[in-house]
């Protein structure tokens, strides 16, 4: 009997010493540690999940793989290593002529043909490639001229051409090839996404290490590895951590995130939908002390990055008297409680956020307080889908962040946030003055004028408050020695970019 | 495809399709469900089976070790043990050993490298949280079987109370840590989400949770079947061993 247990026990733990055998041998795919001359390895929340570029183009030029035909420098501005001139000929169509410098990863030429080959694929095949002009269609009139034909007037080629949805791809043999600084070496969907550098990039591409991007599920868990020198860039700290990590002595950096904390407010129903009550939470909201609690970052001044040119200029304020005043003025006194009320109801707050930005639940906690210091009351949530909260409309301010520029231009944002049935525009928001702003917007071409409509409207916003801004954002990096000279910069859209390691 | 049939009818089909190996792809990235579980599924199982395993083996010697000696040293480790393990969360001290062999001692590379600190630690892990508890189980086990007749009787003729447990009486005390094992096994497939999360181990666990924070619906189904699957295999081979021990089972 004992032998038979005893040979059943055996099997039992054989089988299962042969299944964690089958697992692999390595550790997800970062088979190599974080050594001198071995990968530059990245701790990061995700990977792409495949190389095609309908699926994953966001997260492969995020990678440093793929490339628009515009991206955006540090400075925000758009800038092309495909196009040397791009001019209008009519409303609707578009030439470009090209640098033909650029080359794909196997060494070919991305010329024209290449170009309006992946441009038009993109166009049949991914709808969000469709959004801004409608249907564009790409044609290759020689090897270095390309035309464009939209189906709408837009005076932003260059921006349409530096959204996500539109990477540069050439299709070999059933496998995706890219331009961009680094190539896919070994991909593991979720855990880890193996890279070396793409000869054809630049002169500088003996100089690039291999690059392995490690996801971790767990903030802790990363910044253990990072501690522990497994990984040399950690991207995603929260304040407390990039404090610590500071206080260790180690190089941590603060980088204009380009996404914006702001907040939306229900307009459509519940306290917020009067609007001297918005006026009245905003001069409550302390930015400042956001700031401070954020321990980097800029107290916004519109809904823009402050170093774009579009960017607003509106100057937030508190005033505690003056938000008595208009709630007061609203109808609002305070009872024996100190708490606001109005025909016997207490005037309360219903404040959602979600977790997947760190940030937001500290600023959301730190508004609790200050509304209760104000005298009202509050309730908060935090929700794993914030988008169905807002379309579902139980919220009366959602704590949001969004890169809200990501293709160098601001009306793509405005008209998602304020026009109405703007795919944003969760609470119905309409204002004609915004309306005949953004419709001029849409026929103006880029430059002081344009920039002045951004910022006029942004002014309105900040009146009318269907959008409460709250931080223009800087997020914490922490750098290894021997990637000490690292400039990330536009947030998580460009995690690796060609100086890494440089 | 058959999307405007009656919901249990697609299931039904499903299930069929599952069967015949077609597990379905990924809702959010699109990516074979079998192929992903395959890749996964072995870190979990060496995490969860030989942790458990390794558990079981050795509570039953401490266990052993401590009915026989009433507040003895085995006693009170064991009974340090479970309340260690109640309440002290598995992350802290996942977070602990990683502090200190990991960024300290700068002794073992949990992240990267081949994956074998991380997986032999996650192991130990295992094994110590299920220590305590199963101990227990085969400690009160051996307890009641020294107070029977016949155990009593054997003593009482001269043989060493510790000679007649572990070659008379071992039988109930076996029966009684395999059954406390089956309700463990139920974790093997997604229960070892800390360690995974804490160790950065690839396993099902991190899946599971990703795809319940993506609405991944063909993954949790997929996953949900599959816990049914293994757990019926489960009752049926631990079934068997109480059969060969000679435990009474109605369940």
């Amino acid at each position: 009997m004992k032998k038979r247990l005893v040979l059943l026990l055996t099997g039992i733990i054989a089988l299962a010493m042969i299944l964690a055998g089958c697992g692999g041998s390595d550790n997800g795919g970062a088979s190599e540690e974080a050594t001198a001359d071995g990968p530059i390895v990245i701790g990061c929340s995700y990977v792409a999940g495949n190389t095609n570029p309908v699926d994953s183009a966001w997260d492969l030029t995020s990678h440093g793989i793929s490339e628009g035909i515009y991206m955006q420098d540090a400075e925000g501005n758009l800038v092309s290593r495909f196009v040397s001139k791009l001019e209008r000929k009519d409303d609707l169509t578009w030439k470009a002529e090209l640098t033909n410098a650029v080359k794909f990863s196997d060494g070919s030429d991305c010329d024209a043909k290449a170009l309006a080959d992946c441009m038009n694929y993109l166009q049949k095949n991914n709808e969000m490639a469709n959004g801004t002009a409608g249907v564009v269609k790409f044609t290759a009139e020689d090897d270095g001229t390309l035309t464009i034909v939209t189906e709408r007037p837009t005076p932003v080629m260059d921006s349409l051409l530096a959204e996500w949805c539109n990477v540069v791809f050439k299709e070999v043999d059933g496998d995706f090839i890219y331009t961009g600084p680094y190539m896919v070496k070994k991909l593991d969907s979720e855990v880890s996404l193996e890279m070396e550098p793409n000869p054809y990039y630049d002169d500088r591409a003996e100089q690039r290490s291999d690059v392995t991007l490690k996801v971790f599920s767990d903030a802790a868990a990363m910044q253990q590895a990072f501690e522990a020198k497994e990984i040399d860039l950690m991207f995603g700290l929260t304040p407390e951590v990039a404090e610590t990590l500071k206080g260790e002595g180690f190089t941590v950096k603060d980088f204009d995130a380009g996404y914006q904390y702001f907040g939306f407010t229900n307009v459509k129903k519940g306290p917020m939908a009067d609007v001297n009550v918005r006026k009245a939470i905003n001069l409550i909201l302390n930015r400042e002390d956001m700031v401070t609690a954020l321990k980097a970052g800029r107290v916004a001044n519109g809904i823009f990055a402050q170093y774009y040119s579009f960017a607003g200029d509106v100057e937030e304020k508190t005033d505690a008297a003056e938000a008595a005043k208009l709630l007061e003025g609203a109808g609002y006194s305070k009872n024996a409680d100190g708490i606001y009320e109005k025909d016997g109801k207490k005037l309360s707050i219903h404040m959602v956020t979600y977790s997947a930005r760190a940030d937001l639940p500290i600023l959301m906690q730190l508004s609790a307080s200050e509304l209760t210091e104000a005298g009202i009351e509050s309730k908060t949530d935090i929700v794993d889908d914030i988008n169905a909260s807002l379309e579902g409309g139980d919220y009366d301010l959602v704590f949001y962040a969004q890169h809200t520029a990501p293709s160098g231009e601001p009306s793509a944002f405005l008209n998602m946030a304020l026009a109405e049935g703007g795919s944003r525009n969760y609470a119905g928001y309409n204002n004609d003055k915004i309306n005949d702003l953004l419709k001029k917007m849409g026929e103006t071409e880029p430059g002081a004028d344009r920039d002045q409509l951004s910022k006029d409207i942004q002014k309105i916003v900040a009146e009318e408050l269907p959008i409460i801004y709250m931080v223009d954002p800087q997020w914490h990096v922490a750098l290894s020695e021997r990637v000490a000279n690292y400039e990330p910069y536009c947030g998580d859209y460009y995690t690796v970019n060609a100086e890494l390691g440089l | 495809m058959g999307l405007d049939d009656p919901l249990p009818i697609q299931y039904v089909e499903w299930i069929g399709n599952f069967l015949r190996g077609d597990w379905g792809v990924s809702l959010v990235s699109g990516e074979n469900i079998r192929e992903r579980f395959l890749a996964k599924m072995p870190y979990s199982f060496s995490i969860g089976i030989i942790g458990i395993l390794m558990g079981a083996f050795f509570a039953f010697f401490l266990g052993y070790r401590a009915a026989l000696n009433r507040s003895g040293l085995c006693d009170r480790l064991t009974t340090a043990m479970t309340i260690f393990c109640q309440s002290i969360p598995m992350f802290i001290v996942s977070i602990l050993i990683i502090n200190a062999f990991g960024v300290r001692l700068g002794i073992a590379s949990f992240f990267t490298g081949d994956g074998r600190y991380s997986i032999i630690a996650a192991i130990l892990l295992t094994a110590i949280y299920s220590l305590g508890g199963l101990s227990r189980v085969v400690r009160s086990a051996f307890r009641e079987e020294m107070g029977k007749s016949y155990v009593k009787f054997m003593v009482s003729r001269g043989f060493e109370p510790k000679t007649v447990l572990w070659k008379h009486a071992y039988k109930p005390p076996l029966a009684s840590l395999v059954s406390a094992v089956i309700t463990r096994f139920a974790g093997v497939f997604g229960g070892s989400t800390v360690l995974e999360f804490a160790f950065a181990i690839p396993g099902l666990s991190t899946m599971l949770v990703s795809a319940m924070d993506s609405r991944d619906y063909s993954i949790l189904q997929t996953y949900i079947l599959v816990v049914v699957i293994w757990m019926f295999f489960v009752h049926m081979i631990l079934n068997l061993v109480l059969q060969m021990l000679g435990a009474r089972r109605d369940a």
